[in-house]
């Protein structure tokens, strides 16, 4: 496996800083060629601290990057000029503080506008041997497909692709069509069942140990349940401007009336999550 | 994880059995059509049957009213007695029973009102009438189903969809129906002063009341109540055809039947949807072509039922001034207030909490037969008992 990902490492302050160092410190030395470390101006003075515990490999170039005053502009700033394959970051708060309300607003503002795939680390850190890979069934989950392939290879780690059916018949269908089982799901659905079965093909084809699994339950909640079961959670996102529609309105009226799924399985998941974008 | 939005419809065994869009919706490949000059008489005289359906029905539903409300004056009141409706709780009761005989919880609201109007039952007895009214009718939501796919209809809700709405409906009514009955039995809620005499209704009046005084000139005095309850079922028919189909609907909606939507949109929409069906059942059923191959996100089904739980109280409410004055309304309106209360109580403060609840619960109860029978066992026992209780 050669280093081939320019990886952006938060190296300020956070609430899981240490956990970040741990968990980043054998994904870059596997997979980073680049690392760019970035950190708010005023803790600049823990950048080379940092890089001293990571005791990384020469061949890696290393970039710092401490601009701005806050750590939002500080990641959002050096990610939209140094554009990293992924930004490891930890969680700046957690759930349990309604206190904080104010900064994981800002937390999650700055997630949803990150350009870039990131990897929140938070909860549990354990080495990276099983990684949940959840799929709505879109085409967009192919997009997860290179960077899952380019983790699960380097850490020789299984991937399990989960679709979630929370889906009802509306109609009647007789008592032994209800409720849908995961099975009857993607017949029904076969474009779903298609991008699944691809996303498994794609993966398995470069080697990678990968199995689909479809549960019928709730989806946030099935989700966060299974993922306790895994080292990595991986979930696709939305780019900012190549789905959204372009009127002003839609996407007021997209955000208002969509679930946010994406954060509430950043907030709610009890491992460190990869959000692909 | 992303909202899945971009899924192409395929053909399926189950896009084949769901009702497809009406035939105005779709042209023959390789036409060119001037859609203005091709459907304008079409759509006219469809806007046209649908109007005629409305105003009909709300003719025959005044009619009904009037006629159960002179029948409710004699025969009603021996019937409630002999079944012994002198509590509240055997109000309840007896309208969940009603509901279940009606198969429907719309018209028992207003055979409840006729009641109330008539002096047969008194203020509290027809507030649980109407809340029995409801609960049964989320009975029915699944019952309805099961005969209407017998019947060859597929515009049905799903055993699970009719075990989600009758969850939901017993969550959110059983607190409501404490609260309303401590405000009315403490005589907190004044008397809602309303009135429907607007033209409209003096001309129902002048249509009405000759059609009235034949009916009863010809008929025993103990059949009109019957024929009131027939009359009511037909106006709810009636009304039915005048609820516009939605063509194209999956292919407008397809990709956003797929989405998770925030509870309050869905929420808002249910209400929407229902103050225009004035049924629960209707308004599920109506979800079919709103969604993808008449499937549905139970997450979204939740607040959809909840939002639908509110607004199909308009009908009641109409009934109410139109038979019961001003002291029905009132009884109405605690009723719909009360609902609403407990739903944004719920929506605004422990929606994530109720949902689990409700939706674990939905899954226990379905996921095995034996627990679906009881569950329906008990449904169907526990009002018999409450027409016992003499509280």
């Amino acid at each position: 496996m050669v280093n081939v990902m320019h990886i952006a490492l938060y190296a300020g302050e956070g609430l899981q800083a240490d956990d970040l160092l741990t968990f980043a410190k054998p994904f870059i030395t596997t997979l980073a060629r680049q690392l760019t470390l970035i950190a708010p101006t005023e803790e600049q003075s823990t950048l080379d601290e940092i890089l001293t515990r990571l005791q990384l490999d020469p061949t890696i170039t290393v970039r710092r990057w401490c601009q701005e005053e806050s750590f939002t502009l500080a990641i959002l700033k050096a990610v939209q000029t140094v554009h990293p394959d992924v930004l490891l970051l930890p969680a700046f708060t957690a759930r349990a503080t309604p206190l904080e309300w104010w900064l994981r607003r800002e937390e999650f503002n700055l997630l949803r506008m990150l350009p870039v795939s990131f990897l929140r680390v938070h909860g549990r850190i354990t080495p990276i041997r099983q990684i949940l890979l959840a799929s709505a069934g879109g085409e967009q989950s192919l997009r997860c497909i290179p960077l899952v392939r380019q983790i699960a290879q380097a850490f020789q780690a299984t991937v399990t692709v989960l679709h979630v059916v929370s889906q009802e018949v509306v109609y009647f269908e007789g008592f032994a069509a209800s409720p849908l089982s995961g099975e009857t799901a993607l017949q029904i659905d076969e474009a779903t069942a298609t991008v699944l079965h691809r996303m498994v093909a794609a993966l398995a084809t470069e080697g990678v140990s990968c199995r689909l699994q479809v549960i019928n339950g709730l989806v946030e909640e099935t989700l966060l349940t299974e993922c306790q079961h895994y080292d990595l959670f991986v979930i696709g996102s939305h780019l900012a401007d190549d789905v959204e529609p372009t009127s002003q309105w839609l996407r007021f009226l997209r955000r208002i009336s969509l679930q946010d799924v994406t954060r509430d399985l950043l907030e709610g998941s009890p491992i460190p999550v990869l959000v692909v974008r | 994880m992303e909202p899945s939005s971009d899924k192409q419809s395929t053909s399926s065994a189950i896009t084949a059995v769901v009702e497809v869009p009406t035939d105005e919706a779709r042209p023959p490949v390789g036409t060119v059509h001037d859609t203005t000059s091709v459907r304008s008489p079409r759509t006219w005289w469809a806007i046209s049957r649908r109007c005629g359906f409305a105003l009909f029905g709300l003719l025959t539903f005044v009619l009904a009213l009037e006629l159960l409300k002179r029948g409710a004056a004699g025969y009603g009141r021996i019937v409630v007695n002999w079944l012994d409706v002198s509590t509240p709780a055997s109000a309840l009761g007896f309208g969940w029973l009603l509901a279940f005989l009606f198969l429907s919880g719309s018209p028992v609201a207003a055979i409840a009102v006729s009641f109330f109007a008539s002096g047969t039952i008194d203020g509290l007895q027809t507030f649980a009438m109407i809340t029995g009214s409801r609960l049964g009718a989320s009975f029915i939501v699944l019952f309805v189903g099961f005969i209407y796919h017998l019947r060859g209809h597929r515009r049905a809700a799903s055993v699970s969809i009719g075990v989600l709405s009758l969850l939901t409906t017993a969550a959110i009514y059983l607190p409501a129906f404490g609260l309303g009955y401590w405000l009315l039995d403490a005589h907190l809620v004044g008397i809602v002063t309303a009135s429907a005499d607007s033209p409209l209704y003096s001309l129902f009046d002048l249509v009405i009341d000759p059609i009235v005084a034949i009916v009863v000139s010809i008929l025993p005095e103990w059949s009109l109540l019957v024929v009131g309850a027939l009359v009511l079922l037909g106006a709810f028919s009636l009304l039915d055809r005048a609820i516009p189909e939605v063509p194209g609907g999956q292919e407008i909606f397809g990709k956003a039947g797929q989405l998770l939507y925030r509870p309050w949109v869905m929420f808002l929409f249910g209400a929407g949807i229902t103050s225009f069906t004035l049924s629960v059942s209707v308004s599920l059923s109506m979800l079919v072509p709103l969604t993808v191959r008449g499937i549905i996100r139970r997450e979204n089904a939740l607040p959809y039922i909840m939002g639908a739980n509110i607004t199909t109280f308009i009908d009641t409410l109409v009934a109410a001034l139109i038979v019961g004055g001003s002291a029905a309304f009132t009884i109405v309106l605690v009723e719909m207030l009360s609902v609403t209360f407990f739903s944004l109580l719920a929506l605004l403060f422990f929606y994530r909490w109720f949902a689990r609840v409700i939706l674990r619960l939905e899954t226990t109860i379905v996921h095995s037969l034996p627990r679906l029978a009881g569950f329906l066992g008990i449904m169907v026992i526990v009002p018999l008992v409450l027409l016992f209780v003499k509280w």
